[in-house]
């Protein structure tokens, strides 16, 4: 199999421009490319993230509440240089930062002393407006990310 | 500003039951190809938080609880062995993995015995490797998979033509 890498992620939008907002404004983003229909109405909006990945929005209502109980999705995870730096950076672009996703306690400073996760990663969440949950991540010197670890099963 | 985000580096699911965690785990290494990385496993702390937060889970303490497989360096699916059952139509439409070569990659995945769509499955029209195929509005070749938790997966092959191509070669 030739598969190279995570190309996209395709989010429906109940919420359209606050997503595009927080997805721009809020992480980074920037507007790539629009698909548009027949009519020249758009139908799908590309957001290139740093990296060379995409979030995909349609534009395209969804029926369920997106409650984390009830789906399969758990989150996207965006890498990140200096943590503390960036939960600051996104806190400044007017993103609230929570320890463990949708509903859990904002991130508390001091943010250089945060504790690496089991997987040995620093990890911190923010929840786009339509409640899918991004995580944050800094890989250390311990990351089983990148040491691996035992794999059992 | 963009400056302190790298990139996505990995995507996440809850798989449901033991055994469909095993068939997700099956669908994502054997059939999709990535690595074993490492595995977490559960304790009763871990169990407790989750039950009282309303999320199934059926494994007991010392069993799995998660289970990282690599796409490439950096890059992963990270699998939960909890959760469901799974309502609702929600908002997460599609992850998407980049390929070198699609027509190869579908190849490939049917001698594996994995249904390979032109469009999403819910369309109905299984990819047929014998007809042309064009690329769609984004200049790109795509197909689609579904894992055996329902989540849509995305295969594309960009081209000359892709917008998305454009975009990052033109940065």
């Amino acid at each position: 199999m030739n598969i190279t890498g995570i190309g996209h992620i395709g989010i429906r939008c109940n919420s359209l421009e606050e997503t595009f907002e927080f997805y721009t404004k809020g992480l980074g983003g920037e507007k790539a490319f629009e698909l548009c229909d027949e009519d020249g109405v758009p139908y799908l909006t590309y957001i290139a993230m740093p990296g060379g990945q995409f979030v995909e929005l349609f534009h395209e209502n969804y029926t369920g509440d997106n409650k984390p109980q009830k789906r399969s999705f758990v989150h996207i995870c965006l890498e990140v240089e200096d943590f503390a730096k960036a939960v600051r950076q996104l806190q400044a672009n007017g993103v609230k930062v929570t320890s463990g996703g949708d509903g859990s306690p904002l991130l508390e400073e001091p943010f250089e002393e945060r504790t690496p996760d089991r997987c040995g990663s620093l990890c911190a969440f923010v929840t786009d407006p339509e409640g899918n949950d991004v995580e944050l991540m800094q890989f250390t010197e311990n990351s089983k990310q990148i040491k691996g670890g035992k794999f059992h099963v | 500003m963009s400056e302190p985000i790298k990139g996505l580096t990995h995507v996440s699911y809850f798989c449901g039951t033991p055994d469909k965690f095993k068939e997700m785990l099956d669908f994502y290494v054997d059939k999709l190809g990535f690595a074993p990385k490492f595995t977490l496993d559960f304790d009763v702390g871990v169990i407790d938080n989750y039950r009282q937060a309303g999320y199934a889970v059926e494994a007991a303490p010392g069993d799995t609880w998660i289970a990282y497989v690599e796409i490439c360096p950096g890059q992963f699916v990270e699998l939960f062995n909890m959760g469901g059952p799974f309502q609702g139509d929600n908002s997460v439409k599609h992850v998407c993995y980049t390929v070198e070569d699609i027509r190869t990659a579908i190849e490939e995945l049917l001698d594996r015995g994995v249904e390979v769509w032109e469009g999403p499955k819910s369309l109905g029209k299984p990819y047929d490797l014998g007809e042309p195929h064009s690329p769609g509005a984004c200049g790109s070749y795509t197909c689609f998979l579904e894992d055996p938790a329902g989540n849509e997966v995305e295969l594309m092959e960009y081209t000359d033509r892709s917008l998305q191509r454009a975009w990052i070669e033109g940065r």
